[in-house]
């Protein structure tokens, strides 16, 4: 009962992905967080089917490259790195004519040509290919001879070869470090549970939570918090999807092969990961560049971990975020000794709710702030994109004006991009509170010494911020939504100490209960 | 179809799970496990003072497969190397090594005994070398121990070591072969 229950993922998986994240490259760290992140979603949804093939297509193009005739998948992805977009282009320069096929970088992407077979790579790809690429070599280093084996002359039978040995090769790897039994007896204990309370996703309330928490199933054990929380919202969540969407009349096709009744891999890895309400893992954030720092992020990761369900659910996310840290420092404590323990029973959070709220107020104005400088940024660099950034974030009477000013021009005129961004320039310079909110601006950005803001950015970099600033917008829009229910919660300014009060004595004779015994 | 629709819900559950709790890390996890990734084992064969050399050849170390993938690196990738010694005399032990691009050689301290410094000569070393330093990887059948120097100045560089230090022995032990990063 004292150790930290390891669900499903083997430890040699979870660090295998921290390494990947921090193995050093040429510049830094060799991978983007954001393009591992990819990958491991591909991998949990049991998506990498595609990946494996697209990959097979560019490892044949490397090994075939007049220039790579040694050692040409360690040369070309590991000497000289060519996994960033430029790079990439760089080393297609020069189209390749080969007996078995030709390969030449156009505008948007990498062609090739076997035969009848067509296939194109767009440079974005390479980040993502090449983490692929790394995970099969770090798996299986020998691998990288026997691709380079069967595809140096190889056909498209020979890339289908390959394809096929990656799969394998993941499949098996995930078969021994992601054992599914234990998600799917805790997937059929909740959907039991919630079943029997008859409880569906809009129904759901905090005092639900609470009571799955106090009181949950025999079997499997649910003793923290946090993954009480986690499972319950998750499970109903993908119930919920399910039945939204499940068309009677076409039994078998959502999600599904329907010929053979297997789930579509790449369906499931759009619908958890790809929609609007999109719950990905966001701390590339705080990579680089820094748009946020560790302590900036980690209040709100809670919430895009569950979107909307947060304000649905507003005081199960303040029990998370203050009583779960206690219930770690007690899993920790009783591994040391009783004393330790009974020491740690007695010492109640330091926080209370008012603080994380405090936390949380400050994490959303950090990201007003840097959504500010990155809007100078595309400004300085007359990208056009800093309206769409200034419209959200400059104040509301002033957005309205611009917004019909440039309804407008846009109505008025058939002048190109370039010239738009003139006129808006202009228009900018007519209204004072404009040109105080870009002042503003060129000053957080002077003030700003974090990676990737020291000086301006190139324009070939500009993608990264324009993905920092729409996950930005998300953070922001999770945040203000769920304070506004707090706020509610709250409106006499009393609730929510009171609240805290009761649930801190709810959860302090729970802990008693469940740590406090001598013998677990 | 109830069964298909659960198993459906079954799977994006389990997606989600498992995405959450491989991003998960508690500060037990930081400090015990750690892992290695292919890159960082061509990093190490190229000398990159970035790597977490130690904890990176004792996983090396404790697999004979991971062994022979390092020392392939090693083959293609140094930049200089000295292999095993011919058995010239009955005497394992080598007072110096040398190669066209490099010599290796040791001096007893004078005033600490127990201690050597050992002298790495590189008279045309590369840019690298003046700005990261040199691995030094030494290769037998069943271990390889690997020395980072620092970076070279007027041709050579040198450390100070424990004449005890199985680094150092084996650095001049004929049956070890010499790598140079």
């Amino acid at each position: 009962m004292s150790n930290i229950i390891n669900y499903g993922i083997s430890e040699t998986l979870k660090a295998l992905f921290i390494q990947l994240k921090e193995t050093p490259g040429l510049d830094g760290n060799k991978y983007h967080g954001k393009d591992v992140e990819q990958i491991s979603q591909n991998l949990v949804c049991r998506n990498y089917g595609s990946v494996c093939y697209e990959l097979s297509f560019l490892c044949w193009a490397v090994v075939n490259h007049p220039n790579y005739s040694s050692s040409p998948l360690l040369s070309f992805f590991w000497i000289d790195e060519n996994i960033q977009p430029k790079r990439f282009r760089q080393a297609f320069k020069q189209p390749i004519h080969t007996a078995s096929g030709q390969v030449s970088m156009g505008d948007d992407y990498l062609q090739l040509k076997l035969g009848d077979i067509e296939f194109a790579i767009s440079p974005t790809r390479i980040g993502v290919l090449a983490v692929m690429l790394e995970l099969t070599a770090s798996i299986e280093p020998g691998q990288l001879t026997t691709i380079e084996k069967l595809l140096v002359d190889g056909n498209s039978q020979a890339i289908k070869q390959v394809s096929s040995n990656l799969q394998k090769l993941i499949y098996s790897y995930l078969k021994e470090h992601i054992p599914e039994a234990s998600t799917q007896e805790r997937f059929r204990a909740i959907s039991g549970w919630l079943k029997q309370h008859n409880l569906t996703a809009p129904k759901l309330t905090d005092q639900d939570v609470l009571n799955f928490w106090l009181s949950p199933p025999a079997q499997p054990s649910y003793i923290k918090y946090s993954t009480v929380l986690d499972d319950l919202l998750d499970a109903i969540t993908a119930i919920d999807v399910v039945e939204n969407t499940f068309n009677a009349d076409y039994a078998l096709s959502l999600g599904s092969d329907s010929e053979q009744g297997e789930i579509d891999a790449q369906w499931v890895q759009q619908t958890v990961f790809e929609q609007a309400d999109n719950h990905s893992d966001l701390n590339w954030l705080c990579q680089s560049p820094k748009f946020l720092t560790l302590t900036q992020y980690q209040p709100m990761k809670s919430l895009l971990s569950h979107g909307k369900l947060a304000r649905q659910l507003p005081l199960s996310f303040l029990r998370l975020n203050i009583f779960a840290g206690w219930q770690s420092v007690l899993v920790q404590a009783k591994r040391k000794s009783p004393l330790v323990l009974a020491d740690k029973l007695q010492q109640s959070p330091t926080r209370q709710y008012q603080d994380y709220v405090a936390e949380l107020n400050d994490s959303e104005s950090h990201c007003k702030q840097v959504q500010q400088v990155i809007a100078h940024i595309f400004y300085s660099l007359n990208n056009p994109l800093f309206v769409g950034i200034m419209l959200k974030q400059m104040p509301t009477d002033l957005q309205q004006t611009l917004k019909i000013w440039m309804r407008a021009q846009i109505a008025n005129t058939t002048e190109s991009g370039a010239n738009h961004f003139l006129q808006i320039q202009q228009w900018l310079s007519q209204h004072p509170k404009a040109q105080f909110w870009l002042t503003e601006a060129a000053n957080l950005f002077k003030n700003n010494n974090k990676d990737g803001f020291k000086k301006l950015p190139s324009v070939a970099e500009l993608d990264i911020y324009q993905d920092g600033s729409e996950a930005l917008d998300q953070c922001q829009e999770l945040v203000a939504r769920y304070l506004l229910v707090i706020a509610k919660l709250n409106h006499q300014n009393t609730q929510l100490a009171e609240i805290y009060r009761s649930d801190l004595s709810i959860f302090s004779s729970r802990f008693k209960q469940i740590y406090g015994a001598p013998h677990a | 179809m109830p069964d298909h629709q659960y198993h459906i819900q079954e799977q994006l559950f389990t997606a989600k799970t498992l995405y959450r709790e491989l991003h998960q890390r508690t500060t037990e996890q930081l400090k015990s496990s750690t892992s290695w990734v292919f890159n960082d084992l061509v990093q190490l064969a190229q000398g990159n003072p970035k790597v977490d050399a130690p904890q990176l050849m004792q996983h090396i170390n404790q697999s004979i497969v991971l062994r022979r993938q390092y020392m392939q690196l090693l083959q293609k990738l140094a930049f200089a190397n000295s292999p095993v010694q011919a058995a010239a005399s009955s005497v394992a032990e080598i007072s110096s090594r040398k190669s066209a691009e490099f010599e290796l050689l040791f001096k007893r301290d004078k005033q600490f005994s127990g201690q050597v410094y050992v002298i790495l000569k590189i008279p045309h070393s590369i840019e690298k070398h003046h700005n990261q330093g040199v691995r030094v990887n030494c290769c037998s059948d069943k271990l390889i121990s690997s020395v980072h120097f620092p970076p070279i100045e007027d041709g050579k560089t040198q450390l100070l070591m424990e004449e005890s230090d199985q680094k150092f022995i084996n650095m001049f032990d004929a049956e070890f072969a010499i790598y140079l990063s």
